[in-house]
């Protein structure tokens, strides 16, 4: 044991800022989750603020629209992980296959750049392009003869344009972390599969693809925690009352609640049950990786 | 961005307030300079005896207030947000929000010395900085503004002073007046029957007019509406008719964002409201319009049933394609975008927008003309519109600051300076070209020069900025008057008029200078505003928020303006609204109503 801490006490030292800035920025600010229990009071302070118990939860749970916004949130997510998972995997797959280099490379660029777009000005942009008046894709829409369509005004078609237009904004760059492990593939796997005769597609199949799955659980399995996090910058930017009913989610609303009418202690209620769902999602889903994949994240 | 910037707060927020004891004991030992333990409630001090005293230098005759000067010197702490980087030819180079010619010039005559205990860049911050002193426990600035919730939360903590003594006893008596005048418009600084906030009043001029495509009427032969079923033919005629005649059916008559509803800062429809009945609606906000019954209770507009009128209206032109179809998807910054680019023939708003955004539309199109008309009648013959909130902002203090009459002294002499009376006590004869020579004027062989130093021949040296602009002493001057410096209502009207009259007439006060300096389309607007003579439909309940307001007025905003666009566009039959009202009844409006009427009943 002794020993054993004389030939390890340097790797401890080296982790120990590390460890310090977690519990610093990380631990202790989790207190803060007291608020979401008490009435809180920014002038009496966390101390002495009246203790509610799970009245905010009620509350949301209780609310109106409550349900409509939590079933909004979760098909707007899901829809958004799923997609964001396989599009970017097939996009890749496809990207791996292209012979050209430069077009490889100059494909790669431009289907990343959206991505480090603010949601703010794409707001903007989407507003002008799916426009019933003039935009773009209501043009191109009506030279195959289809009417226009008020992307933004109609309820289920703004949980579609929300969808598409994340995955679109969002595929280039999840692309790069499955691009990395196919370059990561051992070539000498696909020489010894064109010795025995395989075709291309055999090949992605049988080797490509199987040697992708470990990075795609841990993709999938890390994402499964944001379930509930429908886009709120996105969502803010282009919702508006015509599509309330389909469109808000729990973070636009706890936004208005929240600091709009500075219900405190009501948005960080918010925050907590996301966290828990987040993080009960996290440990099944690690759960049934290990289980069915046989991998292990941690 | 700004948005997204409220969102974390509440992240940072949750972090920051876990350290609360660690901050608390930093600031806890602040500058506080009480050297007395009076409760500091009315402005009767020692330093206030000292300026009485007949001995003393620092008294003024009463005929020569402008003099006051305070000996001691007295300091004054404040708070400001300054990004450094939007306020343009405020300070000349070296100089800064707390080292400027200005504070110089308030040390050296009048005694007061100002220090900021903290300068931000942005409003986000020092909103999370005001939270946090209150929560802390920490010093306040002696002088500060405030509004909302923030504003609420100090006075429900008792960190404020009551000023009704001090007002009494130092505040110019024009602005007293205009206290009384405007009693109404204090509600979110009153409590318990004390005032402990001094306003800062806007102009009051924003009040809506129509602007109307000059040229596509002429193209059309169209004359300017002034009834309610003329204004359809004519946006029916600037949908259907080309009326900028390039072939395309591309154009539409109204142009309006309902995003927040039929009130908004620009492109708003309270005139369309005004004349079909004397409601106000607001459906953005609980917190307006509330309208005054005949039996002097409250109601609030939005769910009144003469609102059916409106939306019967704005259904029916939306429905015929009048209005633009993304009306509802579109705020006011987004509507103006199709107006400049000349697509749309009628919006309606303040006077301001004959610059911008009006005036972008002749970028796409040199013909495009928009003139403001006064607004259309209705059925009955009825006009009106909405009035915007009359209060700016509000300076408040920390009750346990000692030298309240500094501060007036030096609030009084702004004051008197916007005012510009001969024989004014307070107006500092000093003060008379401007304020500081060499800042904001310069004087070449005993002639002021204001501007365009260049051109008058003022040589290069003397130019105040090296490239010879003016310079904006706005925030040089603002210093303790936290809330901002307030101007008396309407006082443009007259310069409006006398410019309206003859163009060229010359500016003698500085009121007068910054109407001259409007845009000519601006001028002729406020003149419509003003002529047409109608009385701004207030919005009786300005107290604080309520606590139902606080844990309703969302879901009830949300329901309201879902439920107007719903039925404008159609999804919805006219009678929902009378669902639409029980429901909002149902969810905390009727609680909120009873709260407003009790609210109303104890200050009117």
């Amino acid at each position: 044991m002794i020993s054993y801490w004389r030939k390890t006490w340097p790797f401890h030292l080296l982790l120990l800022p590390a460890i310090v800035l977690c519990i610093i920025f990380s631990y202790i600010p989790m207190t803060g989750i007291i608020i979401a229990f008490e009435d809180y009071q920014p002038w009496v302070g966390m101390k002495n603020s009246p203790w509610v118990g799970f009245d905010q939860f009620h509350y949301l749970f209780t609310y109106p629209d409550g349900k409509q916004i939590i079933w909004n949130t979760l098909l707007i997510a899901f829809f958004k992980l799923l997609f964001n998972l396989v599009i970017p995997i097939v996009f890749a797959l496809l990207l791996n296959e292209v012979r050209k280099v430069v077009f490889k490379r100059v494909v790669q660029t431009l289907v990343y750049l959206p991505h480090f777009l603010s949601w703010v000005i794409l707001g903007g942009i989407l507003i002008d392009i799916l426009s019933t008046e003039g935009g773009i894709v209501n043009r191109v829409l009506e030279s195959f003869g289809v009417h226009d369509i008020f992307f933004l005004g109609n309820g289920q078609w703004f949980r579609f344009t929300v969808i598409v237009s994340d995955v679109w904004k969002e595929f280039g760059f999840s692309a790069i972390i499955f691009l990395a492990t196919l370059v990561g593939i051992d070539p000498s796997l696909y020489e010894a599969a064109e010795i025995d005769g395989a075709t291309r597609w055999q090949q992605v199949m049988s080797i490509t693809v199987p040697l992708m799955m470990p990075i795609v659980i841990v993709v999938a399995t890390l994402s499964l925690g944001r379930i509930l996090d429908a886009g709120f910058d996105q969502i803010l930017n282009i919702y508006n009352p015509l599509v309330y009913s389909h469109g808000d989610i729990i973070d636009t609303f706890a936004y208005r609640e929240g600091l709009n009418n500075a219900q405190f202690s009501f948005g960080t209620a918010v925050g907590v049950f996301k966290s828990v769902v987040g993080l009960v999602l996290i440990i099944i889903s690690y759960r049934l990786a290990y289980k069915w994949a046989n991998y292990r994240i941690f | 961005m700004k948005r997204y910037a409220k969102y974390t707060k509440l992240a940072t927020l949750s972090l920051v307030i876990s350290m609360l004891p660690t901050l608390a004991a930093c600031s806890d030992n602040g500058n506080s300079n009480s050297n007395s333990s009076n409760n500091g409630a009315t402005a009767n001090n020692n330093q206030a005896a000292v300026s009485n005293a007949p001995a003393a230098n620092n008294s003024a005759k009463p005929t020569e207030m402008w003099k006051q000067k305070f000996d001691p010197p007295i300091t004054i702490t404040s708070a400001v947000v300054d990004d450094g980087a939007s306020r343009g030819n405020a300070f000349k180079p070296g100089e800064s929000m707390e080292n400027n010619a200005m504070l110089k010039w308030m040390k050296d005559n009048m005694g007061i010395d100002v220090k900021y205990d903290f300068i931000v860049t942005k409003s986000e911050d020092y909103d999370t900085k005001m939270r946090l002193l209150l929560s802390s426990g920490g010093k306040l600035p002696d002088v500060f503004g405030t509004s909302g919730d923030i504003l609420q939360s100090m006075l429900a903590a008792n960190k404020l002073m009551p000023l009704d003594d001090a007002i009494e006893k130092y505040a110019h008596p024009e602005y007293k007046k205009m206290l009384e005048k405007f009693s109404y418009a204090m509600g979110e600084v009153k409590k318990d029957g004390h005032i402990y906030g001094i306003p800062a009043f806007f102009m009051g001029d924003e009040g809506t007019v129509m602007w109307v495509r000059k040229d596509w009427l002429d193209n059309l032969g169209l004359k300017a509406p002034t009834t309610l079923a003329e204004f359809q033919e004519v946006i029916k005629q600037f949908t259907e008719n080309d009326p900028d005649k390039n072939g395309k059916n591309d154009t539409v008559g109204l142009a309006v964002p309902l995003k927040e509803g039929p009130w908004t800062w620009m492109g708003q429809t309270d005139a369309i409201v005004g004349a079909l009945t004397d409601q106000m609606i607001n459906t953005y906000d609980v917190r307006s319009f509330w309208n005054k019954g005949a039996d002097g209770k409250l109601s609030y507009g939005a769910i009144h049933p003469d609102a059916k009128k409106y939306l019967e209206t704005m259904k029916d032109w939306m429905s015929k394609g009048y209005i633009d179809k993304e009306a509802g998807i579109k705020d006011p910054m987004k509507t103006s975008e199709l107006v400049a680019s000349g697509k749309a023939g009628v919006i309606f708003g303040p006077f301001w927008m004959g610059d911008w955004p009006l005036s972008d539309a002749s970028k796409v199109d040199p013909k495009a003309d928009f003139e403001p008309f006064p607004l259309p009648a209705g059925p009955d013959g009825k006009f009106g519109r909405a009035e915007k909130p009359i209060t700016a902002g509000f300076t408040v203090f920390n009750k346990d600051f000692k030298n309240i009459e500094a501060w007036f002294a030096y609030f009084n002499k702004m004051f008197a300076k916007g005012l510009e009376q001969e024989g004014d006590p307070y107006y500092d004869t000093r003060w008379q070209n401007g304020f500081l020579e060499g800042y904001d004027y310069v004087t070449v062989d005993g002639k002021v020069v204001k501007a365009d130093f260049k051109e008058n021949g003022v040589p290069e040296d003397k130019w105040p900025l090296k490239d010879g602009s003016k310079m904006d002493m706005r925030f040089m001057t603002t210093n303790i008057l936290a809330g901002g410096v307030t101007t008396v209502p309407f006082s443009n009207d007259e310069p409006v008029k006398k410019f309206l009259a003859d163009p060229n007439a010359e500016a003698l006060t500085s009121r007068e200078v910054d109407v001259k300096a409007m845009k000519r389309k601006q001028i002729e607007a406020a003149g419509v505003r003003i002529n047409q003579g109608i009385t701004e439909g207030k919005n009786y309940f300005t107290g604080p928020v309520t606590p139902t307001m606080k844990s309703k007025g969302q879901l009830l905003q949300k329901l309201a303006t879902e439920a107007y666009l719903k039925i404008i566009y159609g999804e919805k039959p006219i009678e929902y609204f009378d669902e639409f009202v029980k429901e909002w009844l149902a969810n905390g409006g009727q609680k909120i109503t009873d709260e407003v009427n009790d609210w109303y009943a104890k200050n009117q």
